[in-house]
C-alpha cells in the first residue's frame, strides 16, 4: 500500500487502524469537536486526539429522536447517531465546545444520554478582544486541569511545547502538500486531499508527520493527467464527507483551494507559542488565526485568503456551499455574493446540501452546470 | 449533400421531450410522460420524434442527452446539464432572452444568459431540496381538486381575491389546501393561492443572479397562466413567451449543442 492510500484509508475510516495501534498501548483517545479545541493540551495530556466526525454514518434517525431534523444540521445529527449505534464506543472520553449552536447542543445530548466517562465543555469566545484571550486562557486551564485529573498526570510546558511544535509541522507540511495545488497538472485530486485532511485529525501528529513527509517526498515531482479541468475554491462545506469534492471531480472540476471546516483553514495559520504563558499563547493563536465564520468580524480576512488564492491558484470558479440550517455559512455565502465582482471569478449560486449525501443526482446537475458554465 | 439531422433528448421527472433538428429547422419534436425506466423513456420518445419527422433512428448522427436521465439516452454522445441545454433552446428560439425562468417538473432554475444571442450561460440558481416552486407541487395540488393540471392555471385567473398558502413543504400544502376546502373557501381564490405560493418560492431565486429583461420562461410550468401571471406580479416585469413550446426547450437545447457538437467533430 502506498502511503497515498494509507493516508486515504485513514481518511476514510471512523476509527482507523492507528486508533486500534493507539488504544493497544493503553493510552487514551478523547473526541473532541471543532477545530477550536487545541489537541496539543490532549496530546500533552498523552491521549491521542481524535476529531468528531460523522464519516460512516448513512442516517440519523438516533440522532434525529432528539435532535429534529427539521431545525437541526445533518453533520453534528450524523456524529451524534453514531455514538449511538456505538461507533464511538473506541473514546475514552469527549470535549465540547460552543462552535454552533448545533454542535454544543449535540455534544450535551451525547452526555446526558450516552453518560461517557469522561467530557468536559471548554467555552471558546466569538471575538479577539484581550478580555476575550483571557477568558479563553481560563477555559484552557480548566482544559487542563480536568485533563490532567481524568488522566492522571501532569502536563508540562515541555510536553506542551513539544505538542505544539508537532502539530505545527502538521500544519506546515499539510500546507506544502495544499501548495502542490498550485502546479497546473497537481500529483493529486482535491478529493484525495480531503481524504488526507480527514486523517491529519484522527491520527498521531508524530505519525502523521512521518506519513506526509514520505507523500511528499513521493508525489512533489509528479505532474497529475493532462485534461483540462475547471480549476475550483469550495467555501462552506462542513464536515468530513468527501461527496462534494468527488462529485465535483468526476464533472470535470478539480478541488485545488477551499475554506472548509475540515480544510485549509485547520492548518493554515501555525501555533505562536511562548512558553512564559503558554494557554494565553495557544488561545490568542487559536484565535486571531483565519478561522471560521463563528467568530466576529472575521470575514474580511477570509476574504482576503481568497482573494489571494484566487491568483495563487489560479481559481476559475468559486463554489458556494452550505449545510442546510447552517447559519455561519449561510450569511457568509451572502457576504461573498456582494463582492463576488470584485473576486473576478464567477461564483454559484449557494447550493444547500446534507451532510449525508442521499440527493446526489441534485448536486450533480448543479456542479455539471456550474461547470460548464465556467468552461463555455 | 443534404443537411445533417442531429438530436435532443430530455428526460425529466415528468415528462421526457424529444427534438429532431438539421440546424436551421425543428424537424420535429416529441414529449411523452416519463416512466421508472428513463433509458426505454428516452428510446421511446426519440423514435417517436424520429417517426414524426419522417426519419429513422439511423439517420440521427448526433444525440446529447440532458435532464435527470441524461446519462441513460441510448446513443446519447454527449451530455449536457439541463441548465446550459434551457439557455441554449431559449436563446435559439428568441435572442433576446437575458432571463429565462425554467420550472420543470422537480426543479426550477433562473438563469442569466449572456447578451450576445448565443445561450450562455453567465450565472444561475437553482432551488434547494424543496419541491414546493415545482411542475411535481402543482401536479399534486391538481390532485386534491380532481382538476386536470392544464386547467389548473385559467382556474386561478377567476379569483377576485388570492389565499394565502403559508407552507413551503408540499406536504403541509397539501393539508393546509385541504382545510382551506373544508373551510368552504372559493375553490379559484385556493387555486390563485396556490399559484402564488409557486411564484413566490421561484422568485426568491432572482435576487441571486439579478433581474435582466428581457424575461422569458421554459418548462411545463410555463403553460400555466396563473403561474405566469403571478410571477410578473411578484417581479413586476413582464414575462414573454417563447416562440417554442416552453416544454421542449431542454431537448432544443440539447439538439442545438448537438449541432455544434457535431460541426466540431467534422
Amino acid at each position: 500500500m502506498s502511503v497515498l492510500e494509507r493516508l486515504i484509508e485513514y481518511g476514510e475510516s471512523n476509527p482507523n487502524v492507528e486508533v486500534e495501534e493507539w488504544k493497544k498501548t493503553g493510552n487514551k483517545v478523547l473526541g473532541y469537536w471543532c477545530s477550536y479545541i487545541p489537541p496539543e493540551i490532549i496530546h500533552a495530556a498523552g491521549a491521542l486526539p481524535y476529531r468528531l466526525r460523522g464519516m460512516g454514518a448513512t442516517g440519523t434517525d438516533k440522532a434525529d429522536h432528539d435532535m429534529s431534523p427539521v431545525c437541526n444540521c445533518s453533520f453534528p445529527r450524523a456524529v451524534l447517531d453514531l455514538a449511538h449505534r456505538g461507533k464511538y464506543d473506541f473514546l475514552d472520553g469527549i470535549l465540547g465546545m460552543n462552535g454552533c449552536d448545533h454542535t454544543r447542543r449535540a455534544f450535551e445530548l451525547w452526555v446526558e444520554r450516552l453518560q461517557p466517562t469522561f467530557s468536559h465543555f471548554v467555552y471558546v469566545p466569538r471575538t479577539r478582544k484581550q478580555v476575550s484571550v483571557e477568558k479563553y486562557a481560563q477555559e484552557l486551564e480548566k482544559l487542563k486541569t480536568g485533563l490532567e485529573k481524568y488522566l492522571g498526570t501532569e502536563i508540562t510546558g515541555e510536553a506542551l511545547q513539544q505538542s505544539v511544535d508537532l502539530y505545527n509541522d502538521n500544519r506546515t507540511l499539510l500546507k506544502q502538500v495544499q501548495e502542490l495545488f498550485k502546479k497546473d497538472r497537481p500529483p493529486l485530486t482535491g478529493t484525495q486531499f480531503h481524504h488526507i485532511i480527514n486523517a491529519s485529525v484522527s491520527i498521531s501528529p508524530v505519525r502523521l508527520n512521518l506519513l506526509l513527509r514520505e507523500l511528499l517526498e513521493e508525489v512533489k515531482d509528479l505532474d497529475g493527467p493532462e485534461d483540462d479541468k475547471a480549476r475550483l475554491m469550495i467555501v462552506g462545506w462542513v464536515g468530513d464527507d468527501t461527496m462534494l469534492h468527488r462529485i465535483i471531480e468526476e464533472s470535470g472540476g478539480l478541488v485545488v483551494m477551499d475554506n472548509c471546516c475540515f480544510g485549509a483553514r485547520a492548518f493554515w495559520d501555525p501555533v505562536v507559542f511562548d512558553s512564559k504563558h503558554p494557554l494565553a499563547s495557544l488561545g490568542r493563536s487559536y484565535l486571531d488565526r483565519t478561522g471560521c465564520p463563528r467568530m466576529f468580524a472575521t470575514f474580511n480576512e477570509r476574504y482576503g485568503m481568497f482573494q489571494q488564492a484566487v491568483g495563487d491558484y489560479r481559481v476559475d470558479g468559486i463554489v458556494r456551499t452550505r449545510l442546510q440550517f447552517c447559519d455561519l455559512h449561510g450569511v457568509e455565502n451572502v457576504f461573498f455574493h456582494k463582492r463576488k465582482e470584485q473576486l473576478g471569478v464567477p461564483m454559484s449560486a449557494p447550493m444547500v446540501l446534507d451532510y449525508i449525501g442521499q440527493d446526489e443526482g441534485r448536486v450533480r446537475t448543479r456542479m455539471e452546470a456550474f461547470i460548464e458554465q465556467l468552461q463555455q | 449533400m443534404s443537411q445533417p439531422i442531429v438530436a435532443g433528448c430530455d428526460v425529466g421527472s415528468i415528462w421526457a421531450k424529444a427534438v429532431i433538428f438539421d440546424g436551421k429547422e425543428i424537424l420535429a419534436s416529441a414529449v411523452i410522460p416519463s416512466s421508472p425506466f428513463p433509458a426505454k423513456t428516452a428510446e421511446k420518445v426519440l423514435e417517436k420524434a424520429a417517426n414524426k419527422a419522417g426519419v429513422s433512428m439511423g439517420d440521427i448522427e448526433y444525440v446529447v442527452g440532458t435532464g435527470y436521465g441524461r446519462v441513460n439516452v441510448p446513443n446519447a454522445k454527449k451530455t449536457v446539464s439541463e441548465i446550459a441545454c434551457h439557455a441554449k433552446g431559449a436563446a435559439w428560439s428568441c435572442s433576446d432572452v437575458a432571463t429565462l425562468i425554467d420550472v420543470g417538473g422537480q426543479d426550477c432554475k433562473v438563469i442569466s444568459l449572456a447578451s450576445d444571442g448565443h445561450g450562455r450561460v453567465m450565472d444561475f440558481s437553482m432551488n434547494d431540496k424543496c419541491a414546493a416552486g415545482t411542475g411535481r407541487f402543482l401536479e399534486v395540488m391538481a390532485g386534491v381538486f380532481e382538476l386536470p393540471i392544464e386547467e389548473f392555471g385559467e382556474r386561478a385567473l377567476k379569483a377576485e381575491r388570492i389565499l394565502g398558502i403559508s407552507s413551503q413543504c408540499t406536504v403541509f400544502a397539501e393539508s393546509e389546501v385541504v382545510c382551506l376546502i373544508a373551510q368552504g373557501h372559493e375553490i379559484e381564490q385556493i387555486i390563485a393561492g396556490i399559484c402564488d405560493a409557486v411564484a413566490a418560492r421561484v422568485s426568491v431565486l432572482v435576487p441571486r443572479v439579478g433581474l435582466r429583461e428581457k424575461v422569458y420562461m421554459s418548462g411545463g410550468v410555463a403553460k400555466n397562466i396563473g403561474v405566469r401571471q403571478a410571477l410578473q406580479r411578484r417581479l413586476r416585469v413582464t414575462i414573454w413567451e417563447l416562440t417554442e413550446d416552453p416544454l421542449i426547450i431542454g431537448a432544443l437545447g440539447a439538439a442545438v449543442l448537438a449541432m455544434d457538437a457535431l460541426r466540431q467533430q467534422q
